[in-house]
């Protein structure tokens, strides 16, 4: 059994405020080129379909084609499922009918959705579980312990376990944050400060894991719960990744070998860096001056329109930004915090600041006392 | 701040009482408020803004305004909201000033604005309210400002960003924004220390005015023009003083001398004096001697006397002896007479007694004869209880037997009416049964008689139709007469035709094809037109056709005879039926019927009552029955009674023959026994009494007579005893020297006299001493003096004084002048020093103090630099933010130059744009941009207040509108932001329309308009039940 495993389109996506709409559709081709060229048995899309709840139109068309001619022109079965960015009940339009021609996207979050195909070896069960918020999960599964995307996935897996036969190969198609993944800065968030991930153990015993939600293809948790990436670059974080499609062959016993078969872009996402007199003669791109770029200066002076001047060399650039030191998380550690520094030494700083001369010592005791005698007023005061 | 709990009642479109839990939506780092336009979401954060402050977040609608339209007059419009400060819950209601309706009488009142603040740290029963901590609205709005830390302002541009209003604090002044960040970061201790500088300042000022004012009064008062001359004074006034001080010595010494002269001279003059004094004395004394000796006599005649006073005494007691047995004497007598004469009454008294026997044995006698009455009297009594029993009997036996016989009669009466009652039902009854048939019958006659109505309608309606019928069929019979005459005239015609046809073919000589005959004499000769064949056909044709409806027609007539026919026989047969009854109508048919079966109810249930009447006839005659058996024996029994009752008479009367009446009772019997008894008792007791009396009067006599004697004796002895001591007397005072008695009486004195008296003596012997020896001392000490000049010496003293007492009032000047002059002098000195050092303070503290409060090159006070640093703070973590959601291009930093040199500065923003790389000012964002830059400020506020120690504690943040003017992608990057902020434990609130946030936020708070009001539901949170 052959199947083609990608996620994460995002189709309608904007990098920056470019449209990729083009560049998805140059990727999407090869994929369809792929398909065509590797006869799986099935192509299943871990959920990130489309970027937005409510897409634009053009990406509604643009998915609508492919998927035409994957299920028309190359008859290859296609399973969908929503993620966390696509809207359940717009994406499964049709969902009844759409499956009599091999196309199944799912939206409930239970463990019904199965489709079953054959190979030589005998049949494997799909079981697809879609993107669902906690209080969704509860309301459908009727579980009211489910506070959490774990302890939902966990128990929609545990309904697939019972009902499964033993001993059927199994795959299980989903779309989370297990823990152990890596994300870059292009995921919308579902998980905040780590409480929410999946554990791997809760998805053991499914032959091939196939997920999506993390845009760099990667294993998380277990050699076989795969993440297949997303099919461009959305951030510039993602700059050097290569992007690919999982191709995973499951042998008799339900052994997996899996293959990444590389997307070209149509511009490849990059980061350069320099000092903006020699980025102005175009030594940042060399040949592919076309690319998404992201400019970093490294001037230590200001220099004026630098995106403008910029632009004219590199016509996709996308953003400029000074060098700066990396400041991590929530406020910084306070500067000059008027509470631990004394107030003599804070007016003393103030008055060499304003004044630019040091204050005198008959002046600093003026001050002290002032000062001391204010204290008093105020504690009596109190 | 948290909030906890929202409940409004009556405010803006809520109308009924709405509650928002925000516990349930406490998993939810963002949630939504949405709802269609105007449905009331602002509204949520306006009651909470106005619970809290008593003002709404826009400031455009005050608490009155929001008084929800809906309501009835009754309904009052309130506001609960619950909230928590760090571990602390409170509480706070609010109603606005509202007019409702009053609740006793009519009309309306005006309600003023109410507010209560409870603290609930603890407390969980939602219900009950917890501890006061303010009962009115300005304490409540005071309390919590102290509280949260902010004013109503400040948290409608920290907490809740109102709509359209977000960017307050973005373009605020630097003078406003260093009151948010005043009170956010609490820096007025520096904006005191500000002050107090100044007024320091200001104060050296005013004292080194004082100061110099003082100089000037100390040379006025010292009344020199300057020091120079103060000090010369001073000089010559010491001088001066130190010669006096030598002139000084010299004159108290000779005071001293001219003192002592006049001592010694003054001595000398007394003792001359005394001398004549004593003489004095000595005479005064002798001059008394007369008097004292004649005390002295008088003393010794007192003591004499004294020895007499005992006998004296003795003499007066044995007196007195006597006349008290004289007294008693007499008394004897008197009660010894007394006694005689009751002795002598009593005698009589017994005499009288004895003589009353025979009154004694008869009153006895009656005693005895009374008491043997007894028995009889008893048993008349039985008898009478008896008699009284009897008749009682009798009584009650005949009531019985009357009332008996009444009530039988009345039975009787009843039966008999009840018997006349029930023949007369029965015959009623009878007619049942005739008047059933009869009803039967009418019944039929009616149906009948309806059925002959119809039939005659009927009737009438088929002569009509056969009328018609036979109409038509004599028309068409007559068009197919005519028909058919045509038609054989055409045929005619038309034979003829072909006659003349063939008639033409003719030649003679041929045979003619009709008849074979070769001659033609006649042939026919067409005349007119030849008919078609066609023609005729379809007048055959026609022919046919019209024969055909008239047959049909004829059918139908045939049919409407048959109908006509039916009818008439059946209505005949009706008609026969009924008889006469036909000629009635139906209606009065229907009324006799009516009637007929009236009755026949009434003669039914005339035979039930009469049914019902024969029963109870049966139980009356039973009952009847009866009485009379027990009237009979009631009868027997009185009977009985009545000879009883005269027996009992007769008894009775046999009895009360040997008693008389008076005496016919028991308690009569008794008393008259009781009476003679007392009678006789009487009489013994008197009899007896006279005898004692006798007796003790006896007695009583002789014992006074004793008595008498007694007494006589008694007084002879005392009289003499009285002689005895009296000779006794007179003796001794002859012994000691008195004439008579009466000289004894006035030489008498008593004890305390006489020793006064010799005291006198030997006070005046004591006296005559000490005169004597005065004198001779006296002499002594005089010898040989002559008398001095004490004038003189004393004139000499006074000079002496006099010079003494100049010279130190001189001296006295001389030294105050000097000190007065040095003391001037010394204030001087410290007068200058004073204000030499308060001008090297003023230099000091003024500079330091003007620059302070921002008198320096860049208009900087000391507070808001400050607030400058923590201002930076802020912008850096507003600026993360901005970074994030902007993609990096933009950044917040603060503006250092004043950008006018005369508005003071230090806290204005300038948008870094790392597009172009330099500075703009921030009115130059767009509203996006705009938005975005207000967010990140609030968050960098709230990030930066947090993180002080102490600060205040912002958990809740409420976005209203704003979001609509962001694409998709800032729109995705300022969510992510947000939901970042679930890490620190906040939590957002966002009013917003935008489609793409409600497909991405699942929780919400929805905003349903009804009919009246919209109420709000909580989608998607923790159910109700599971946030407890």
């Amino acid at each position: 059994m052959r199947i083609l495993h990608t996620a994460d389109l995002h189709l309608g996506r904007s990098l920056h405020g470019q449209s990729l709409l083009e560049d998805q559709a140059h990727v999407l081709d090869q994929l369809v080129s792929m398909a065509r060229a590797e006869c799986p048995d099935v192509l299943i899309v871990a959920g990130d379909i489309y970027d937005r709840a409510v897409p634009p139109a053009d990406a509604v068309t643009l998915l609508d084609d492919v998927i035409a001619r994957l299920t028309l022109d190359c008859k290859l079965p296609v399973i969908l499922v929503p993620g966390n960015h696509d809207s359940p009940e717009r994406l499964t339009f049709g969902a009844r009918i759409l499956s009599t021609c091999n196309l199944h996207i799912f939206s409930s979050f239970g463990p019904n959705n199965v489709v079953s195909l054959s190979d030589q070896h005998g049949p494997v069960d799909i079981y697809s579980v879609p993107f669902a918020e906690p209080p969704v999960a509860r309301q459908e599964l009727d579980c009211p312990e489910i506070m959490d995307h774990n302890s939902a996935i966990q128990e929609v897996v545990r309904r697939i376990r019972e009902t499964r036969v033993a001993g059927r190969r199994s795959v299980l198609l989903a779309h989370g944050f297990v823990a152990g993944g890596e994300a870059t800065e292009s995921e919308r968030p579902l998980v905040v400060g780590g409480a929410g991930a999946v554990e791997p153990a809760g998805l053991a015993g499914f032959d091939y894991v196939a997920l999506g939600h993390l845009h760099r293809p990667q294993t998380a948790g277990h050699e076989n719960i795969h993440y297949a990436g997303s099919i461009l670059a959305y951030s510039f974080a993602e700059a050097g990744q290569v992007k690919s499609v999982n191709l995973v062959e499951i042998g008799a016993w339900g052994d997996c070998k899996v293959e990444r078969l590389p997307l070209r872009p149509r511009h490849a996402v990059r980061c350069a860096t320099g000092l903006f007199e020699d980025l102005k003669k175009g030594s940042a791109a060399g040949a592919a001056i076309d690319d998404y770029l992201m400019i970093t200066l490294q001037d230590r002076g200001p220099v004026l329109d630098a995106m403008g001047q910029l632009r004219q060399i590199y016509p996709n650039l996308l953003h400029v930004q000074r060098a700066e030191p990396v400041i991590s998380g929530e406020a910084a550690a306070v500067r000059l915090d008027h509470r631990r520094t004394s107030t003599d030494q804070l007016f003393s700083s103030f008055f060499r600041q304003v004044t630019g001369q040091d204050l005198t010592e008959a002046e600093s005791a003026a001050f002290a006392e002032v000062y001391q005698q204010s204290q008093i007023e105020m504690r009596e005061a109190a | 701040m948290k909030a906890v709990r929202l409940t409004v009642k009556g405010f803006g479109p809520y109308v009924e009482e709405q509650e928002v839990d925000f516990l349930q939506l406490k998993d939810a780092a963002l949630y939504l408020i949405t709802g269609p336009t105007g449905s009331g979401k602002t509204t949520i954060l306006d009651a909470i803004c106005f619970s809290l402050y008593g003002d709404t977040s826009g400031g455009g609608r005050d608490g009155r305004q929001m008084r929800s339209d809906f309501l009835q007059p009754t309904q009052v419009t309130e506001i609960t909201f619950d909230f928590d400060i760090g571990p602390d819950s409170y509480r706070v209601r609010r109603t606005p000033a509202q007019v409702r309706l009053r609740r006793r009488g009519t009309g309306t009142t005006e309600e003023p604005a109410t507010a209560t603040l409870w603290r609930r740290t603890g407390v969980t029963d939602p219900n009950s309210d917890g501890e006061v901590l303010a009962p009115q609205p300005t304490t409540v709005t005071e309390k919590v400002t102290e509280l949260l830390g902010f004013e109503c302002g400040q948290f409608r541009q920290v907490v809740l960003l109102p709509q359209g209003e977000f960017r307050k604090f973005l373009s605020a002044t630097s003078r406003e924004r260093e009151q948010i960040l005043e009170v956010l970061f609490q820096t007025e201790t520096f904006r005191h220390i500000e002050e107090d500088l100044k007024a320091k300042a200001k104060a050296i000022e005013e004292e080194i005015q004082t100061s110099r004012q003082r100089v000037g009064t100390f040379l006025e008062a010292a009344q020199v023009k300057s020091e120079d001359e103060l000090c010369q004074r001073r000089d010559a006034a010491h001088q001066r003083l130190q010669e006096v001080d030598g002139e000084l010595a010299v004159a108290r010494q000779a005071e001293t001398d001219a003192q002592q002269t006049l001592e010694v001279a003054r001595s000398t003059a007394e003792k001359l004096a005394e001398v004549g004094a004593a003489e004095i004395a000595l005479s005064a004394v002798q001059g008394r001697q007369a008097i004292v000796a004649a005390a002295k006599a008088k003393a010794a005649a007192a003591r004499r006397a004294e020895q007499l006073i005992d006998l004296e005494r003795s003499v007066q007691t044995r007196i007195g002896e006597h006349s008290t047995a004289e007294a008693k004497s007499k008394t004897c007598q008197r009660e010894r007479l007394e006694a005689e004469q009751a002795q002598s009454k009593a005698r009589d008294q017994l005499t009288a007694e004895e003589g009353r026997q025979e009154e004694r044995t008869e009153a006895g006698r009656e005693v005895q004869r009374l008491s043997g009455l007894r028995e009889r009297v008893e048993k008349i009594v039985l008898a009478g209880t008896e008699l009284e029993h009897a008749e009682r009997e009798h009584q009650q036996e005949a009531a019985e037997c009357s009332r008996l016989e009444s009530e039988v009669q009345r039975l009787t009466q009843e039966v008999a009416l009840r018997e006349e009652r029930i023949t007369a039902l029965r015959t009623s009854g009878q007619r049942a049964e005739f008047l059933s048939l009869h009803e039967q019958k009418l019944d039929s006659a009616l149906q009948s008689r309806r059925r002959l109505d119809q039939v005659n309608a009927e009737l009438g309606g088929a002569n009509r139709r056969l009328e018609k019928a036979e109409a038509a069929f004599h028309q068409k019979n007559d068009t197919v007469r005519e028909a058919r005459q045509r038609l054989e005239q055409l045929q005619g015609e038309w034979i003829a035709g072909q006659a003349a046809i063939l008639a033409s073919t003719l030649t003679s000589g041929c045979p003619c094809p009709v008849c074979g005959s070769t001659e033609h004499p006649a042939p026919a000769s067409s005349e007119g037109a030849l008919p078609a064949e066609q023609d005729l056909k379809q007048l055959q044709v026609k022919l046919r056709d019209l024969e055909a409806q008239t047959e049909q027609q004829r059918k139908l007539a045939d049919q409407s005879r048959n109908d006509v026919t039916r009818l008439t026989t059946e209505a005949a047969g009706l008609t026969a039926q009924l008889g006469e009854a036909a000629a009635m109508a139906v209606h009065e048919l229907e009324a006799q019927l009516a009637q007929t079966h009236q009755q026949l109810g009434d003669a039914r249930r005339a035979v039930e009552e009469a049914s019902i009447l024969a029963v109870a006839q049966v139980r009356d005659r039973g009952t009847l029955a009866d009485l009379s058996t027990q009237m009979s024996a009631a009868r027997l029994r009185l009977q009985g009674a009545s000879n009883r009752h005269a027996a009992a008479r007769q008894a009775v009367a046999e009895r009360q023959d040997g008693v008389p009446e008076a005496l016919r009772t028991v308690e009569l019997l008794d008393a008259a026994i009781g009476t003679a008894a007392a009678r006789l008792q009487e009489l013994t007791s008197a009899y007896e009494a006279a005898r004692t009396a006798v007796e003790e009067s006896g007695r009583e006599a002789a014992r006074c007579v004793a008595a008498h004697e007694a007494a006589d004796t008694a007084t002879a002895i005392a009289a003499e005893r009285a002689r005895e001591v009296q000779a006794q007397f007179m003796t001794r005072l002859a012994d000691l020297g008195f004439s008579s008695s009466a000289e004894f009486d006035a030489a008498k004195k008593t004890v305390p006299q006489v020793a006064q008296m010799e005291s006198e003596v030997r006070q005046f012997e004591a006296d005559l001493a000490a005169a004597q020896s005065r004198m001779e001392l006296a002499s002594q000490n005089a010898a040989g003096l002559q008398p001095p000049d004490i004038e003189a010496f004393e004139r000499g003293l006074q000079a002496a004084k006099a010079k003494v007492a100049a010279l130190v009032t001189d001296q006295h000047q001389c030294s105050e002048i000097v000190k007065a002059a040095d003391r001037f002098l010394n204030q001087l000195k410290e007068a200058r020093e004073k204000l030499q050092t308060l001008e090297i303070a003023h230099s000091v503290y003024g500079k330091i103090a003007d620059v302070a409060c921002g008198d320096n090159q860049m208009r900087i006070t000391f507070q808001r630099f400050v607030q400058g640093t923590l201002f930076e703070d802020v912008l850096q973590a507003a600026s993360l933010r901005l970074r994030k959601m902007s993609k990096g291009r933009f950044e917040l930093q603060r503006a250092l130059r004043a950008a006018d040199g005369r508005q003071s500065g230090g806290l204005d923003i300038v948008v870094l744009d790392s597009h172009t790389g330099t500075t703009r000012p921030v009115s130059s964002l767009s509203g996006g941009e705009g938005f975005m830059a207000s967010l990140s400020l609030a968050l960098g506020l709230a990030d930066v207040v947090q993180n002080h120690a102490g600060g205040v504690r912002l958990e809740s943040l409420f976005i209203d509108e704003g979001f609509g003017s962001l694409d998709a992608e800032a729109l995705d990057q300022a969510l992510q932001v947000l939901t970042e902020l679930r890490q620190g434990g906040r939590s957002i609130g966002i009013i917003s329309h935008v489609a793409e946030l409600k497909e991405r936020i699942s929780t919400r708070i929805e905003v349903v308009p009804q009919a009246r009001g919209s109420i709000a539901r909580i989608v998607g949170g923790i159910p109700a039940a599971a946030v407890n």
